[in-house]
């Protein structure tokens, strides 16, 4: 049990070194490709590709 | 060197050593004693016991560089039914060295001028006299001896005597034979240690005349192992009990009623331990009662060159069990420190004898019982045996190592022993220790941590106000309090992202939805700050939410980058302005914190798996872990 924790923790610490030196976020990723001049596209356009929406407010 | 005739037998008799205070008669085993008036005949003691020692009278030896020779004897009986035999070494330095021999250990010790020794009423087995601990009070009766004696010995008298242990071998005996007590004091020691050599003596005489003999009562086989040291034999096949006679024979003295256990490790069977092959030569089984009666038994296992070692065993949990010096023992009353290592008590019971079978060192009987004292370190235990009365009394340590069947199968060659169904009393965790590993790995993440906070150290690549109200609104009517702008560039050189949106709202809100763009590669990734702000008075001051948002976006590849911010807000408002400020290179410390917590989690279920099975380890003991003592409500 010593050896798996060890093994556990250590992957843990590796993971967590890893994982802030390549700068990850964890959670789920917006990230993704649009193509090339929808800057200059129509209003509504970029929104089109990400939009949350807003749920707050009294 | 006086030589003189026996007043008893007329036979000649020597005192060849200018001190010593009688001769016993060869011939008539008449003491006599040198006096003022002349020889005095004290008494006739009886024939030597053929004992099976290696030594024997005129034998020479050298102690510490001091060249000695044994010039007399004599045989000790302990009321208990034990003997011992003190041979007397006279020194090339005029000294007197007493060598006890029993059980086929060596003490040597000599007289010294102590003051303030306790008397015999005020000696207690446990007591301690400077380094060293009463072990064993007790009251011998001369039996038989011979040669020269350096103490006036009267015959048929008895002698009241403590004997005291300490670390390393030290051993002593305070002597109440005289009207002020005596002390003794030296050390257990080897053959070779007295410049002995055992080969060069006659080959050791068996105390019993043959290894095979038969059962009195049932005529069954009686394969002895030692018999050299049997002092009694229960046959077991019928349970019939013999003592071993000073002539070598068998003496039949009853059958046992009761019928035990079946030994699950054969009487006569032969297991290595170590490095020293043992043989199995008697089985009992023992008892505690508490609320039930608990059992277990016990081997006695002998080597020849090792001696007895003792094999138990304990609702299916094995240990190995030496003998352990009584002055190397600590004995705090609560814990016990042997050789480095603390044992808690455990458990404080007397433990009596069930049943027996084969051979034994000492006149062992069903019923017999002692105080048992348990001491605990697993893997390893301490036991404290005290036995007999007040006055005469004895402790014996022992110290035990856990053994897992399947080494006690290996070890003597037997197949299907149980497995144990409970955690045993000293019973390693086999999960081991893990406080120290997750020291080390907690220290990791701090180290890591730094080390990142170093490298990659936090800096601002944007930062813009803006005022959304006062853009132009979209030509969608249903998107009235909507704006959408685009930032200028920035660089981005690959590190992780803190976006943090700041707007002055009062009951009221404004979200701003973001994507950061490479419009090179097409790449974008998106965030949202929702910023709300609520406060008024209602029995006092309060406030909800914040003015300031963070978000943090993964690392992006290092390049030229534009925002994209779309804010909406509160239709009954106009917003204030919204401070946009984004920063590269932020030392998490939510994956900080989620580091520290992954380590810690399996570390505090590891704790409780231990503690769990710590707590089944001591819930059959007469003891807390803390070394308390428990009472019935406790062990409800």
């Amino acid at each position: 049990m010593r050896r798996f924790y060890g093994i556990l923790g250590t992957l843990i610490v590796l993971g967590y070194g890893f994982v802030d030196w390549k700068g990850y976020e964890l959670g789920r990723s917006h990230r993704q490709y649009v193509p090339h001049g929808l800057r200059s596209a129509a209003h509504g356009g970029y929104r089109s590709f990400w939009f949350g929406g807003f749920h707050g407010g009294k | 060197m006086a030589v003189a005739n026996c007043p008893s037998c007329g036979g000649p008799i020597t005192f060849a050593i200018g001190s010593s205070a009688v001769v016993i008669c060869d011939y008539c085993h008449s003491v006599v004693a040198r006096t003022d008036r002349g020889l005095e005949d004290l008494g006739k003691v009886a024939a030597l016991i053929d004992t099976g020692s290696p030594l024997r009278r005129d034998l020479p030896g050298n102690y510490r560089g001091v060249g000695f020779r044994l010039v007399g004897r004599t045989q000790m009986r302990h009321q208990a039914g034990g003997m011992w035999e003190e041979w007397y070494g006279a020194f090339d330095d005029g000294r007197w060295g007493w060598l006890a021999e029993a059980a086929g250990k060596y003490y040597i010790t000599f007289k010294v001028e102590a003051k303030g020794l306790p008397t015999f009423e005020q000696v207690e087995v446990g007591g301690r006299l400077g380094d060293l601990v009463v072990q064993e009070i007790g009251t011998a009766a001369l039996i038989s001896g011979e040669g020269e004696i350096p103490w006036r010995v009267m015959p048929g008298d008895t002698y009241d005597y403590a004997d005291l242990s300490g670390p390393s071998r030290k051993f002593a005996t305070i002597d109440y034979s005289e009207d002020v007590p005596l002390l003794f004091q030296g050390q257990e020691t080897t053959l070779k240690e007295l410049g002995i050599s055992i080969n060069l003596e006659p080959r050791r005489e068996r105390k019993v005349s043959v290894e095979r003999l038969n059962c009195s009562n049932c005529g069954g086989p009686l394969n002895l192992v030692a018999p050299d040291q049997a002092e009694r034999i229960v046959c077991p096949n019928c349970g019939g009990v013999h003592d071993v006679t000073s002539e070598g024979n068998l003496k039949y003295l009853e059958a046992l009623k009761a019928r035990g256990p079946k030994p699950l490790v054969p009487l006569g069977g032969k297991g290595k331990i170590g490095d020293v092959e043992y043989v199995v030569a008697g089985f009992m089984q023992r008892s505690v009662t508490f609320d039930i009666k608990y059992y277990w038994t016990e081997y006695l296992l002998y080597n020849a060159g090792t001696g007895f070692r003792w094999l138990v065993d304990s609702d299916d949990h094995w240990s190995f069990v030496e003998p352990a010096a009584t002055g190397d023992v600590t004995d705090n009353g609560k814990t016990v420190i042997y050789q480095g290592n603390t044992y808690k008590i455990y458990q404080d019971a007397p433990a009596t004898v069930e049943f027996v079978a084969g051979e034994f060192y000492w006149k062992v009987q069903v019923g017999e019982t002692v105080r048992a004292v348990d001491y605990i370190a697993p893997p390893e235990g301490m036991a404290k045996e005290v036995s007999g009365t007040k006055k005469a009394k004895e402790v014996n340590w022992s110290h035990a190592r856990y053994m897992p069947v399947a080494e006690v199968e290996q070890a003597f060659g037997v197949t299907g022993l149980p497995r144990p169904s409970k955690i045993g009393m000293i019973q390693p965790y086999t999960g081991g220790k893990v406080s120290d590993l997750w020291a080390k790995l907690i220290a990791a993440v701090f180290v890591i941590g730094i080390l990142l906070a170093v490298t990659r150290p936090r800096h601002e690549v944007f930062s813009q106000l803006y005022d959304f109200s006062t853009l132009p609104p979209p030509t969608d009517p249903s998107a009235k309090n909507t704006r959408v702008v685009f930032t200028p560039t920035f660089e981005l050189s690959g590190k992780n992202l803190e976006v943090e949106g700041y707007s002055q709202v009062t009951n009221s809100w404004v979200y701003v939805a973001g994507d950061i763009g490479n419009e090179a590669t097409g790449l974008i990734d998106g965030f949202e700050l929702p910023i709300e702000y609520y406060e008024g008075y209602d029995d006092g001051h309060w406030s909800e939410g914040s003015r300031a948002k963070k978000t943090y976006v993964a690392a992006l590849p290092k390049g030229t980058y534009s925002m994209r911010l779309e804010a909406q807000w509160d239709e009954k408002s106009t917003p204030p302005p919204v401070m946009i400020t984004v920063k590269e290179g932020v030392f998490r410390w939510t994956h900080f914190f989620l580091a520290l917590l992954l380590v810690t989690l399996p570390a505090i279920f590891l704790g409780f798996r231990k503690a769990r099975f710590e707590s089944a380890r001591w819930a059959d003991a007469s003891y807390t872990s803390m070394g308390t003592e428990r009472d019935d409500d406790d062990e409800e």
